[in-house]
């Protein structure tokens, strides 16, 4: 089954990629640092087209950007977990402020007692779960954390790698083929490719929204790399955890770059990009075109983020 | 009378602002010029408002932002152009600075009744004459220009903010027009495209119903002032700001600040809407955007100046 995607991955790279070519899977840059998935130079459609199923207007999903990514990077296969972070944390004594949005009693609730190192759920923390309760500043940290122990540049993903990932090499919001989650009443296909908001977490969450037909046997976080990856040998991007990335938000995309890079403005910015969506998100928030953003220091426990680095 | 009222809640605002002081007889409302061929300026005070419109947000592109109304506070005063920078003072520039824009205008075809890129014209054959304001300047014509003008002088010239530039076009008032909300109580406020002007040149949009005299680009300061004393905010040529364009409000400074991105952007901003605009163009809040290196017939810009000494920006 894997070779089937190593496959696909390379046949993707062979057609768009220029001659130079890489195993998906190279040795670590240092013991400490994540398995990294090539991803191949291309093109894609960011965004949805105002016929899109589930585009919902003025969360800044369009005008749909047609964009050119001229070399390869590569990005995390799994969300940066528990374990990852914990390393960080006790090498460098960078402890993320306690404080964070958890989901308790029936609401999202800011509590000052939960942390990364305690975020609230049933059971600890295992150290292969994504880590949560991280603000944007704490993986920016934390990638330059990695930068510094391998040598190369870790990263955030802009949210165009980012999204670009997350299509996996398809032009579907979902990149297992599902285009609308209301669109055939049958069993979901998500649960075989993604920890989102299914029948597993209804009782536990009872989230006032709909609840993927399907079950992933997750009731919150799931382990890393559970479920199915994508083309690019990419785990977890839709659901798990949320997660950050480099960019500045704005409800519109006219005027962003048309390349890989990040969106960023001149003299910072208090919201950032959160892509993905979450175990307990809205299904049309769990699409690779969907968008959020959330200000730069917040916490919560169903976000986290994954790595990138140019190749 | 309520628009005094407003001038002067803002006056008050300009005096409680944190410890800054501006150069000696530059206070709100006076007017100065740095030189003697220099563009005429108007120092407009400090203070808050509501940037946008609200119940906009149906609009499509750059217009879709108005509706994500964003309080905006001007924390020190300014100055910027009574007018729009003439095109007698761009010839000027011209001349001192060896700046050479490329030819080419994008101009009104009266023949195939469309806008066309006509690669003889240029800033030197638009509009009235000297008197009238310089268009066909492209965004990087209009940064040479302050860039210049700031050398010569000594003083921070540069283009306004989009947010000083509704800030000081509102000039204290929250109506979709400096005047009120009707386009057709403007015609002594603003050369828009009025009854004149659609009797010359069928546009194939609707006009403003009222006689402004002009059926072109007028010579600039022929209309009244507003409250802050500047003129042809709304009108005559679509002015050049700093910011970056993009179709939302979500996000963006909530000072004086401009807008733009790291690394640059393709298209930039333009404000007040021309003497061929619509009245839906011809409105306080109404953007445009337009790419850098457009050069339009009906598009200019007025300067801005920081107030603040050298000295102490330097410390």
């Amino acid at each position: 089954m894997k070779r089937a995607y190593l496959a696909a991955l390379l046949l993707l790279a062979a057609t768009q990629a220029p001659a130079q070519q890489a195993p998906v899977s190279e040795p670590r840059d240092c013991p400490a640092c994540p398995d990294l998935a090539l991803v191949p130079p291309g093109q894609f459609q960011m965004g949805s087209t105002p016929d899109a199923p589930e585009l919902e207007p003025g969360r800044g999903e369009s005008p749909a950007a047609r964009l050119s990514f001229a070399r390869p990077f590569m990005v995390s296969v799994r969300e940066v977990t528990h374990g990852e972070f914990r390393r960080f944390v006790e090498a460098t004594g960078a402890e993320p402020a306690p404080g964070c949005r958890v989901w308790s009693g029936g609401q999202w609730i800011e509590d000052p007692d939960r942390s990364w190192r305690d975020p609230g759920f049933a059971t600890a923390p295992r150290d292969d779960e994504p880590v949560v309760c991280v603000s944007w500043e704490d993986a920016r940290a934390y990638a330059e954390w990695l930068s510094a122990e391998s040598g190369k540049r870790y990263r955030l993903p802009s949210e165009a790698e980012w999204e670009y990932v997350a299509r996996g090499g398809t032009s579907f919001p979902r990149y297992w083929g599902e285009n609308d989650s209301r669109e055939d009443l049958a069993l979901s296909l998500a649960c075989d490719f993604a920890n989102v908001y299914d029948a597993s977490a209804v009782d536990a969450l009872r989230l006032p929204w709909p609840n993927a037909r399907c079950s992933d046997r997750a009731t919150a976080l799931a382990l890393a790399a559970q479920y199915k990856p994508n083309a690019f040998g990419v785990h977890d991007i839709i659901g798990n955890a949320r997660e950050w990335v480099m960019d500045c938000f704005t409800a519109s995309y006219a005027g962003r770059p048309t390349d890989a890079r990040a969106w960023i403005w001149q003299g910072g910015c208090e919201q950032k990009g959160v892509r993905g969506g979450s175990f307990a998100s809205r299904p049309r928030d769990a699409r690779a075109p969907a968008r959020g953003a959330e200000p730069t220091g917040h916490r919560q426990s169903d976000l986290g983020f994954r790595v990138a680095r140019d190749f | 009378m309520r628009r005094a009222a407003a001038t002067l809640a803002l006056a008050s605002i300009a005096a409680a602002a944190p410890s800054w002081s501006a150069e000696p007889g530059h206070e709100p409302g006076s007017t100065f010029r740095d030189c003697d061929d220099c563009p005429a300026m108007v120092v407009v005070p400090a203070g808050v408002f509501v940037m946008g419109t609200p119940g906009a947000a149906a609009a499509r592109g750059a217009a879709a932002a108005e509706g994500e109304t964003t309080v905006v506070t001007i924390s020190r005063a300014f100055a910027l152009g009574r007018r729009e920078v003439s095109r007698g003072e761009y010839a000027r520039f011209i001349s001192d600075s060896g700046h050479e824009p490329q030819a080419g205008c994008r101009v009104w075809d009266p023949g195939l009744e469309r806008f066309s890129d006509d690669s003889r014209r240029s800033w030197q054959d638009a509009g009235p004459g000297d008197d009238g304001p310089a268009t066909c300047v492209s965004f990087a014509d209009a940064i040479a220009y302050v860039q210049w003008l700031a050398a010569k002088t000594g003083a921070r010239y540069r283009l306004p903010s989009e947010a000083e530039w509704e800030y000081a076009a509102r000039a204290g008032s929250r109506a979709l027009r400096p005047w009120g909300d009707a386009a057709e109580d403007g015609c002594g406020a603003a050369n828009t495209y009025d009854l004149v002007a659609a009797a010359r040149f069928r546009l194939g949009w609707p006009e403003t119903r009222c006689r402004d005299g002009y059926g072109e680009l007028a010579p600039v300061g022929q209309f009244a002032a507003n409250a802050f004393g500047l003129q042809d905010m709304i009108g005559n040529a679509r002015e050049w700001v700093q910011d970056c364009a993009t179709g939302s409000y979500v996000g963006r400074p909530r000072d004086a600040r401009a807008w733009e991105w790291i690394g640059g952007c393709g298209e930039r901003i333009q404000r007040g809407g021309s003497w061929l605009s619509p009245p839906e163009e011809s409105r306080s809040a109404a953007r445009a955007a337009a790419p850098g290196g457009e050069r339009a017939a009906d598009a200019g810009f007025r300067v801005a100046r920081d107030l603040e000494k050298r000295a102490r920006e330097e410390r």
